[in-house]
């Protein structure tokens, strides 16, 4: 598996949120849940199904304020709108009033979608919303945004919404991937697996997320010993040109790797000792991301040896930061 | 369905039922006036109409000059196999020019006799030439260049032909034998029908058709049948088509067929090579020694060069299963024809089904420089590339050899399944087979095919054996839950010691039928796909019985069922005489006894007592089933809606009918009538228990049950399909997903253990299993499933690792589970277990 490139300021970053003391201020998280129309029975209470789940999740497991979840749904149940593209409009509009920058908005779309080309549609209940509609309606936004596309014909939203600190997801990687989706289903088990946690630092990010439900699909297709019909893409550079979770090429993905949906966790230790030791857990920390740069410059025994000291002591420190009630991942 | 199957297929096909023949030809109706002139091309059509009489009586009656008398004359003879006669004949004549019919007829007999540098010579001088080429001279001298084998300039040459009065059937035909010879199957075809458009009566048409239509996939093999039965009545005395018919009973193993046809062979043609090889061919099939040496022998005489003699005596050994024999054959071929690019090409098949594929290559390599038209020969070539990149594993007494992206997974099941079989095998049976024994295991259904017979079609085959050599399919050649890899593998092995132990002799029925039924006596659910199937043939009266079922492997669409039946009568031998009768009923076929000579030294029984206490063996184990599967309506009322109430009426009338109770649970769940649905499928199931089709009973209550919120009842009832369905993915994976939600390890293990067999490539499969294995302290059990993670790819490489270091710390491998602490840590610096399984792995180092 070859993961995104991360810098070094973006994994203290990271941590940041784990270190004792650091009194973060918390982004505000917003999420807007989209089910569109379904056509039939069958993807109706499949998608609601995932649309209810999600919600759920956002609500419970990542106590999420409900004030800032809106849901749009095909059939519209207690503190829900429809989804109609009057709606959407109108929840985005809000949103762009309330949203500051570092904020992070999380706006997921269940269900079908159209494409002829580049021209890509999300089906809404009553008149759809085209790729350039949602680019209009995205636009005062000026947050962090991760945009979910899990419908099918999703692809052409990539290259349609890229911006700067926007995380794009689509179920699709190319215009013929056109059939019903799953996606979206595994997006939702990959918020609520640990198997998901790929850096085992008891979160799933975004990245972690669309790498684990692009793994779903792909087990999906083939314990059906069918033709996957749809690769799911990830664009978060702004290039306008995503990449798939096993591709071994593509930039994508530093700025998903970072950002989670859950509220973090705020560590902090008033016992000096325990302070010490993650103050020595930051210093291993950097310790290895610099040993890895310097990897190319390395034997490979060196490298080793280097890799397997500091792990020692990293591990080391763990442990006693767990027998002193620190946590740990 | 497995080894052997793709060899019946050519074989049973000869024998359905032939299609409505055209009318016979009548000859009379379109005979012109001989002259002179025409005298040889007349004496040509008769004989090629196989009309001997009339060829001779237009030899004798014609008046013409004596040269053309005397080619005619010589034509005779060498239709009748007198090919020194015919020589005396034509010698004098090849003066006459150097376009003529005895110098092409002279050169033909020179290479049918060995002097293959005379007749090149004489040929040569033929296609040297520039001048009158008209078409008939141009026949004459693509026969030539054919023979010569320059097939290139042959096939120019029968293209510039055109239409070729009186001669145009027999042009075809001549062009369709090129074809066939250099593996053009397809226009071969087409230059046979042509013969037989241009005139009905061309017997080496039929014959042509019938060597070519087993090599095509496309056309109906019924007409291989109707083309041998419309030749015979022709000419039914016609020594080709009697040939034919002894190469075609060589294939059904019917010897005293073969003998007989031999003979009206030469009762119109006697002593020819072909005759003396296939009369060797049938000493050997018999066990005669001596008798094969004296008919090869007589064949060389007749010509030194006859490397095909030795050739059919391959194919014979290689119907036999003898595959070392085989390949001494086709290197003697070589020996004695070092131009026969077949011999090469035979060679390089067996030494591949022997095992050794160094030998074959080289063979193949030969072949395919000397004659690059030969399909097989290409496809065995890119075969062997393809396993080249295989990932060998060397393991006991077997070499496996694995795609490798496959090894990783396949490995970690197939070497201890493979290991187990030949222990339970070699002491049940009490024998050592010889070995290595080579298991090549293929990601793709078509690269199994072309290994196992040089080319692709086998639609049934999931495996085959050459006794030393296990071709099959992997798990990825077919789509996940449709068949058992390891079943196949089992299946496999036990034929290596069936046949073996048999010295190849064991007759199909049997070694099929031990196959099948070592996969039961394994695993309870395996061997047992067609049991509903044979018990409603039983109720049939469609079963075969001990004297039908080797018939019944003869034909295409009976297979299944013999496959089974075989395995029952072996089940039968083994309940009465125990493993030690089985063992000297294979001792009896390793003798050459048959299967009544097998019987009686095996068992002091006939074949007639041993169909009685079978017969008696079926009706007590399946007659219930069978009747309980009859259908419960007569033919005129079946397919007919029911009502509801005339469900309930049916399935009070015949109680003991599964079909009425099946039926009527499914009309009862239609209609909302749940209590009396589960009634009916309960009853369904007494009586049917093996049920698996679609909607069977226990899939419907398991939904019912599921509905109503008993998840007990229902994971119980997708437990026992998956005792019958052993392969079905559906239910294991529902009843894994239900049992994980209760906890119910117990049902969860058992359904992740049918993924996981069934579907090696499921990682979250492996990842349940290994923790549990972990979580009940079975490291090894542990390191089997976590290896099989790693090699799959896991969603979560850390978690992965560190998974595999518990398992090596719980084995006491301490600087493995240090590394794959360490490797864990790699991919997530701060995880707290795989840190606290470094520092232990440490600690105990």
């Amino acid at each position: 598996m070859r993961r995104p490139t991360m810098t070094r300021a973006l994994i203290g970053l990271c941590f940041a949120a784990l270190l004792p003391g650091a009194a973060v201020a918390q982004p505000a998280r917003h999420a807007v849940l989209i089910q569109g129309a379904s056509g039939e029975p069958t993807f109706a209470k499949q998608h609601r199904g995932w649309l209810d789940q999600l919600a759920t999740t956002l609500r419970e497991k990542f106590k999420m304020d409900a004030s800032l979840l809106t849901v749009l749904a095909e059939q519209a149940g207690e503190g829900e709108q429809r989804a109609t593209a009057e709606n959407v409009r109108a929840t985005f509009d809000r949103l762009a009033n309330t949203l500051k920058p570092e904020d992070v908005l999380f706006v997921m779309l269940i269900g079908h979608g159209t494409a002829e080309g580049t021209a890509a549609k999300f089906n809404l209940v009553g008149p759809d919303l085209t790729v350039t509609d949602w680019k209009a309606v995205l636009t005062p936004i000026r947050s962090r945004v991760v945009f979910v596309n899990s419908s099918s014909a999703s692809f052409p939203f990539a290259a349609g919404l890229t911006g700067d600190r926007r995380i794009i997801i689509t179920s699709t990687s190319t215009p013929a991937q056109k059939y019903a989706t799953v996606f979206a289903d595994g997006f939702v088990q990959a918020l609520n697996a640990p198997a998901a946690d790929l850096d085992k630092n008891a979160r799933v990010s975004m990245w972690e997320a669309f790498f684990y439900a692009s793994r779903v699909v792909k087990q999906y297709f083939e314990q059906k010993g069918l033709l996957a019909t749809e690769r799911a893409l990830l664009e978060d550079n702004g290039d306008g040109v995503g990449r798939e979770a096993m591709s071994a090429t593509g930039e994508d993905g530093t700025l998903a790797t970072m950002t989670y949906l859950d509220a973090g966790v705020e560590t902090k230790a008033t016992d000096p000792a325990l302070q010490m030791l993650f103050q020595k857990q930051e210093r291993l920390t950097l310790q290895i991301d610099d040993l890895k740069r310097k990897k190319p410059t390395m034997t490979q025994g060196e490298y080793a040896d280097a890799w397997e000291k500091l792990m020692i002591e990293l591990a080391t420190v763990g442990a006693e930061i767990r027998s002193r009630g620190g946590g740990g991942a | 369905m497995s080894k052997r199957a793709w060899l019946i297929v050519g074989i049973a096909i000869v024998c359905l039922a032939s299609r409505p023949m055209a009318a016979p030809w009548s000859q009379a109706a379109q005979e012109e006036a001989t002259t002179a002139d025409t005298m040889v091309r007349h004496v040509r059509r008769a004989l090629g109409r196989g009309n001997l009489d009339r060829a001779r009586a237009i030899a004798v009656t014609v008046t013409a000059p004596p040269d053309a008398k005397a080619v005619a004359l010589a034509l005779i003879e060498v239709f009748e196999g007198k090919d020194a006669a015919a020589r005396t004949r034509l010698t004098p004549l090849v003066d006459a020019g150097d376009m003529s019919d005895a110098l092409l007829e002279l050169g033909l007999i020179d290479i049918r006799q060995g002097k293959r540098d005379e007749g090149r010579a004489r040929l040569g001088k033929m296609l040297q030439q520039s001048y009158d080429v008209t078409p008939e001279n141009s026949f004459r001298m693509a026969r030539a260049a054919a023979a010569t084998g320059d097939f290139r300039l042959a096939n120019t040459l029968f293209q510039r032909i055109g239409q070729l009065p009186l001669q145009q059937a027999d042009m075809e035909a001549s062009w369709g034998d090129m074809f066939l010879k250099k593996h053009q199957n397809a226009d071969a075809l087409r230059s046979y029908r042509a013969a037989l458009e241009a005139d009905p009566g061309w017997i080496p048409g039929y014959v042509g058709l019938a060597r070519t239509i087993p090599n095509l996939v496309d056309v109906d093999p019924a007409e291989v049948t109707a083309a041998m039965e419309t030749a015979r009545k022709l000419a039914p005395a016609h020594p080709d088509v009697w040939l034919l018919t002894a190469e075609h009973e060589l294939n059904e193993e019917d010897k005293s067929a073969v003998a007989a046809a031999l003979d009206r062979v030469a009762t119109v043609r006697p002593g020819t090579a072909e005759e003396f090889a296939h009369r060797a061919a049938l000493a050997y099939a018999e066990g005669r020694t001596a008798d094969v040496d004296t008919a090869l022998a007589r064949a060389m005489v007749v010509n030194p060069l006859f490397g095909r003699g030795y050739r059919i005596m391959g194919e014979q050994a290689e119907r036999l299963y003898r595959f070392e024999d085989a390949v001494v054959f086709a290197r003697r071929a070589t020996t004695v024809d070092p131009e026969d690019p077949e011999g090469f090409a035979k060679l390089g098949i067996y030494l591949m089904r022997a095992g050794d594929e160094t030998a074959a290559r080289q063979a193949l390599e030969t072949a395919f420089k000397m004659d690059p038209f030969n399909g097989a020969t290409y496809n065995l070539l890119l075969s062997l590339d393809l396993v080249d990149g295989f990932e060998s594993v060397p393991s006991g007494d077997f070499i496996f050899k694995f795609a490798k992206d496959e090894a990783a997974v396949l490995k970690t099941y197939a070497l201890p399944l493979a290991d187990l079989a030949y222990k339970t095998f070699a002491t049940r049976y009490g024998f050592t087979p010889k070995g290595p024994i080579l298991v090549e295991v293929f990601s793709k259904h078509d690269d199994f095919a072309v290994r196992t017979q040089g080319f692709g079609g086998i639609q049934f085959a999931l495996g085959a054996c050459f006794g030393r050599v296990i071709t099959m399919d992997s798990p990825k050649a077919r789509p996940p839950g449709t068949f058992s890899w390891q079943a196949t593998l089992w299946h496999e092995i036990a034929h290596v010691f069936s046949l073996q132990a048999s010295n190849y002799r064991v007759p199909r029925w049997l070694t099929e039928g031990i196959s099948v039924f070592e996969e039961h006596r394994y695993n309870k659910a395996w061997g047992r796909e067609q049991i509903i199937d044979y018990a409603r043939a039983l109720a049939a009266n469609r079963t075969f019985g001990v004297k039908g079922l080797p018939n019944a492997f003869q034909r295409l669409p009976d297979i299944s069922l013999a496959y089974f039946e075989a395995s029952l009568l072996t089940e039968h031998l083994v309940a009465t005489h125990g493993d030690e009768g089985l063992r000297r009923l294979l001792t009896a076929y390793a003798w050459g006894a048959k299967d009544a000579e097998a019987f009686a030294r095996a068992f002091a029984q006939s074949v007639d007592e041993i169909d009685a206490s079978f017969k008696t063996f079926v009706e007590k184990e399946y007659g219930a089933l069978a009747r309980a599967l009859a259908e419960p309506r007569p033919a005129s009322e079946r397919g007919k809606p029911l009502t509801v109430e005339g469900h309930k009426a049916l399935a009070a009338q015949v109680p003991g009918s599964y079909i009425a109770q099946w039926s009527l649970g499914q009309a009862l769940l239609d209609e909302g009538e749940v209590a009396g649905a589960i009634a009916a499928l309960e009853r369904a199931i007494v009586l049917a228990p093996m049920a698996t089709e679609k909607d069977n009973p226990r899939e419907l209550l398991a939904g019912i049950f599921e509905k109503q919120g008993d998840a007990a009842k229902a994971r119980g009832q997708w437990r026992e399909l998956l005792t019958w369905d052993h392969d079905n993915l559906t239910a294991a994976r529902k009843l894994a997903g239900m049992a994980r939600e209760v906890a119910d390890t117990a049902n969860e293990d058992f359904a992740l253990r049918v993924v996981a067999d069934v579907d090696p490539y499921d990682v979250e499969a492996h990842v349940q299993l290994g923790r549990r294995a972990l979580a009940t302290k079975d490291y090894a059990g542990a390191l089997a499933e976590l290896q099989a993670v790693l090699a799959l790819g896991p969603t979560n490489r850390a978690e992965a690792h560190a998974d595999l270091a518990e398992a090596f710390l719980g084995l006491d491998r301490n600087a493995e589970a240090k590394a794959e602490a360490l490797k864990a840590l790699e991919q997530a610096p701060t995880f707290a277990r795989a840190q606290d399984l470094l520092i232990a792995a440490i600690r105990r180092k």
